[in-house]
């Protein structure tokens, strides 16, 4: 850790649109029989065998998503790749790419360790696993700001979000059948939470008014980093002798624990015939840290230049009124350390199965998926075809619309007892540029390999 | 359905799926061309500025040339100021030295009345008439007599003048008994003679002495002093000669003796010899006409003029100059009046000479304070009607000195004892004070560029328009025409379209709509600027005269600058 810069880590984690580390287990995998991580999804789910994950390459998933993607910000122009800012592409065309809300997200999970057996009347599956995720809301007027250029309007710039989160998760789940209700299964996984560290941004207000006849600036703004040890430098303003954020101090900072959180994720399946319904509440619950540091505007903070006339000649006083005037706008109050609770990113899904009556080795899958953050919403619509000829080779392929836009993904998995490998995606329709850089910001990466018994 | 096909139809679609990277190679992200357009499209910046002090924007405090004065109401104003000594210029009319004439003895002969023979007896002889003998010339003369000395009616001397006639008999004659005395003398001597002996004619120069004893030493001595000469209408000088001459002698008289013991026969020599002194003059009284040296005054440099005034264009007809002096006349003791007059002659820096002259003033007794062009309490007023246009020549600019001389110097009258040598000087102190009040006609043209700006991301900035609209209420007395124009790193003008980038801003104005508007050419954008040309023209045509102050104010409300261009660069 000493040799590793330990800003640049924590700059990281506050910094906007890193492409993925990992993911989301597969949901193309999700009605997979051999997929032996679809209790992470759904905890009433279980699986046939036994298995030991290999340490670290178990279940590594790597995601990114966005509803915009770089072919939204960068264009071909005269045999070129240029920005959305270059003056051949037009603003109607450019601002026609942008959402309102303009989301990226990136997750990562590496599993450390995980092993799934039967016991106790069910299924059960032990994780320790690495979990860290990144997202970003950038508002359309941004860009519009940007592109239309600067005139006489009121800019609306808020919800402008950012939020970077690292934990360690210990998670136990067991699973078993319902005897009570024939073709009942349900499960539970209870996962408890060391949180490493978190930073989050937020414009809550951030507006400019640029009548003809006076301007108008307002912000609401609010850093919070959660790592222990970490500390913002301030300064004072010389002239308003306010103390300001100038920095942070990463000097004792310790990638520790820093806090405790406890998630639980609760599924039921149920078969009927031919059709296996699904419902699972995954990631419900909160990290609370103990040491995070804040800094705001302390409320909403107001300016309007006809408040502050300029006067000549006197030697730059009032030029200097007139930008500390300004300084509340954009000068963040060191609030000191508090402790705070941040919920987890909480999913639904609900699925059905079909088992293909023709070919007992195909059925089909339908699955929503939706994000219950309020922060960053999303949903989608995920169908999938599985098949396992034999034991040991199954194939999945799925097609998903939703938020992200329309995809489709496929994850093969070989091997059924003493090996398994996994592999998958399931945003595969990658669009690349001419070196093999994705321009797609829909993008996915699931890999395991285990040792089932 | 044929398993096999469903099969193998999933696993094709996996197969695809793996290898599913469609490739575009219209994108390059290892190479994107950063280049980025940022548009300000017609924005209008409400500036608001507070009330401008013309104090705030001409900054004199340190130019030495300009002072703050205050009027009689309290009000303070603005004028250039320059001033200093007056160097001491002396009134000197010389000396005047007169040597002593050349006199030669003269001899005359007495004859006695047959052979006298008077052993052991006294005789008292009749008086015996002094033969005439004949008066021999003399002349005063005043050399290098200053020519401010005209005619002079007397003149005094720093010692006496000291005439001495002796006339000298035998010795035998003289002494033990004999008893030997002039009786009756007549004695020419040099006419004019201020002195207070008894029988002298001034105007004649006659000297009557009763009685002139002889001594032991067979000497009979006149001694007389004069403090002068008195030359009546005789003292007029010409070309610095003043000559003054007569006739020294005896003219009549007796010769009485009372001899005892003594014998003679035929006739007795007496001889006379006249001296008279030098002198040198001390006073006159008559008539001087004295040109004094011009003084010249340390020239009024103007090298240091703000730069608002230092526009070759710029052409300053002053409302109210003034010229204050203060000088001391040397003689005014003397009740000797002066008369002069001032002249400032402006030198331009085309060359141009021009001199400026006040009316004749006078010198009045021992100060005399001198207001050029003002009254003011406690001087006497002169006009001096050229002094508004001191600096002003059409499109010279202001002229880089002022040399100010004090010339035509004169005293001229008639004086009474009146010193010769040097009197004193003239001296004293003088004042230029010309509020910056314009007259009707003056023009005053200030340009400077604000350039060198040098920023590169001035470099990738484009306008196609600025447009700057306010009112403007102002009480400067003159009207102000102000016109911007951009300039590239070279200081060439940037070519706006015409009759653009000016306003004008009338005088005594209140919410005068002011309107200025830099637009590019049609279909070009003013690029590559590195700064601006401000060029500002005052002109006067008004006939208001109030003086530009530090508390004159210029208040520009509803200022709105609209820009409409862009900043594209290359990240």
């Amino acid at each position: 850790m000493n040799i590793i810069d330990r800003k640049l880590i924590v700059l990281s984690l506050a910094a906007a649109a890193a492409m993925g580390v990992s993911a989301q287990e597969s949901a193309t995998g999700y009605f997979m029989e051999n997929y032996n991580m679809k209790w992470q999804m759904n905890p009433a789910m279980g699986n046939r065998n036994n298995y030991v994950g290999f340490p670290g390459l178990g279940n590594l998933n790597v995601t990114a998503n966005g509803n915009i993607s770089p072919t939204d910000v960068v264009y071909p122009l005269g045999g070129k790749t240029v920005l959305f800012t270059n003056p051949g592409i037009s603003a109607e065309e450019a601002l026609g790419n942008f959402k309102n809300i303009n989301r990226i997200s990136q997750s990562a999970a590496i599993g450390v360790l995980q092993a799934g057996f039967k016991a106790f009347g069910g299924y059960n599956n032990v994780a320790i696993n690495v979990r860290e995720t990144s997202s970003f809301a950038l508002p359309k007027s941004i860009f519009s700001l940007v592109k239309e250029g600067i005139g006489n309007k009121e800019y609306d710039i808020r919800d402008l979000h950012a939020k970077a989160e690292a934990y360690a998760e210990i998670a136990f789940n067991h699973s078993r059948d319902i005897k009570q209700v024939p073709g009942l299964r349900a499960g539970v996984s209870l996962k408890f939470l060391l949180p490493v560290g978190f930073a989050e941004a937020d414009f809550n207000d951030l507006n400019l008014l640029l009548a003809e006849d006076t301007w108008k600036a307002r912000s609401n703004a609010r850093l919070r980093i959660g790592l222990d040890g970490i500390r913002y430098k301030t300064d004072i303003n010389d002239r308003t002798g306010a103390r300001y954020v100038s920095g942070v101090d990463t000097d004792d900072t310790k990638f520790g624990i820093n806090g405790f959180g406890f998630g639980i994720d609760l599924g039921a399946s149920y078969k009927w015939n031919d059709f296996n319904f699904s419902l699972a509440f995954t990631d419900l619950g909160a990290i609370r840290y103990n040491s995070v540091q804040e800094a705001s505007t302390n409320g909403t903070k107001d300016f309007e230049t006809a408040a502050h006339p300029i006067a000549i000649g006197d030697e730059g006083k009032s030029w200097d009124d007139f930008v500390d005037a300004l300084s509340p706008l954009y000068e963040l109050h060191d609030n000191g350390t508090v402790s705070s609770s941040t919920s987890l990113l909480g999913k639904m899904r609900v699925g059905v199965d079909y088992k293909f009556p023709y070919y007992d080795k195909l059925h089909f899958g339908l699955m929503n998926t939706t994000s219950l953050s309020s922060m960053f919403p999303s949903t989608e619509f995920r169908l999938s075809a599985n098949v396992e000829p034999v034991k040991g080779v199954a194939v999945s392929v799925s097609g998903a619309a939703g938020t992200y836009g329309a995809n489709y993904g496929f994850l093969l998995s070989l091997g059924n007892k003493g090996f398994n490998f996994l592999l998958g995606m399931d945003y595969a329709a990658l669009k690349m540029d001419k070196n093999s850089i994705p321009l797609t910001s829909n993008v996915d990466v699931h890999l395991g390999i285990n040792f089932p018994f | 359905m044929n398993r096999q096909f469903l099969v193998n139809g999933l696993l094709s679609i996996t197969a695809v799926s793996m290898m599913t990277g469609c490739v575009d190679d219209k994108y390059d992200l290892n190479d994107i061309d950063t280049t980025s357009r940022f548009t300000v499209d017609n924005l209008t910046v409400p500036i608001n500025l507070s009330e401008i002090k013309l104090d705030n924007v001409i900054n004199l405090s340190d130019n030495e040339n300009i002072e703050k004065l205050v009027d009689g109401n309290g009000n303070e104003y603005y004028a250039i100021v320059k001033g200093g000594a007056i160097a001491p210029t002396a009134f000197n009319l010389g000396s005047i030295h007169v040597n002593s004439p050349e006199l030669k003895q003269s001899n005359f002969h007495v004859s006695l009345p047959g052979n006298v023979n008077v052993p052991g007896v006294e005789i008292d002889l009749d008086p015996i008439a002094l033969p005439e003998s004949p008066l021999q010339n003399y002349s005063f003369d005043m050399n290098n007599v200053n020519a401010a000395l005209k005619q002079l009616k007397n003149v005094k001397t720093a010692s006496p003048i000291r005439l001495e006639v002796v006339l000298s008999v035998p010795q035998e004659l003289a002494g033990g008994s004999n008893r030997i005395s002039f009786r009756d003398l007549k004695i020419q001597l040099p006419w004019g003679l201020m002195t207070d002996m008894d029988g002298y004619d001034v105007n004649t120069g006659l000297l009557s002495i009763s009685e002139l004893p002889v001594d032991g030493a067979g000497k009979a001595r006149l001694v007389m002093d004069a403090s002068g000469l008195d030359l009546d209408d005789k003292g007029v000088v010409a070309d610095g000669h003043l000559g003054i001459s007569g006739q020294v002698g005896i003219v009549d008289g007796y010769i009485k003796m009372n001899l005892k013991d003594l014998a003679l026969s035929g006739g007795i020599d007496i001889k006379a010899d006249y001296s008279i002194s030098a002198f040198d003059i001390a006073s006159f009284s008559g008539d001087i006409d004295y040109n004094m040296d011009a003084i010249h005054i340390d020239p009024i440099s103007l090298s240091d003029l703000p730069d608002f005034l230092d526009s070759p264009e710029t052409n300053l007809i002053i409302a109210d100059p003034q010229i204050l002096v203060s000088i001391k006349n040397p003689v005014g003791n003397r009740n000797l009046e002066g008369k002069g007059r001032i002249t400032l002659t402006s030198d331009f820096k085309t060359g141009t000479r021009v001199p400026y002259s006040s009316d004749v003033f006078s010198l009045v007794g021992e100060e005399s304070r001198l207001a050029f062009c003002t009254g003011k309490t406690g001087y006497t007023y002169v006009a001096f009607d050229g002094l508004r246009n001191v600096l002003s020549n059409g499109d010279s600019g202001l002229p880089s000195k002022v040399e100010v001389d004090i010339d035509d110097i004169n005293f001229k009258g008639y004086v009474e004892d009146f010193p010769l040598g040097n009197l004193g000087n003239a001296e004293g102190e003088y004042e230029f004070n010309a509020p910056l009040g314009f007259g009707n006609g003056s023009v005053v043209v200030y340009e400077t560029t604000e350039g060198d700006w040098g920023s590169e991301d001035l470099d990738d900035v484009h306008i196609r328009k600025i447009h700057l609209t306010a009112k403007c209420t102002t009480d400067l007395p003159v009207g102000l025409q102000l016109s911007v124009v951009p300039v590239d790193k070279e200081g060439n003008a940037i070519p706006v379209k015409e009759d653009s980038a000016k306003f004008s801003v009338p005088a005594h104005c209140v919410d005068s709509d002011v309107a200025l508007d830099i637009e590019a050419l049609d279909g070009t954008t003013i690029s590559g600027f590195d700064g601006v040309r401000f060029r500002a023209v005052v002109k006067q045509d008004s006939g208001n005269t109030e003086p530009l102050g530090p508390n004159l104010n210029i208040t520009l409300s509803d200022l709105r600058v609209t820009v409409d261009g862009y900043f594209e660069k290359e990240l």
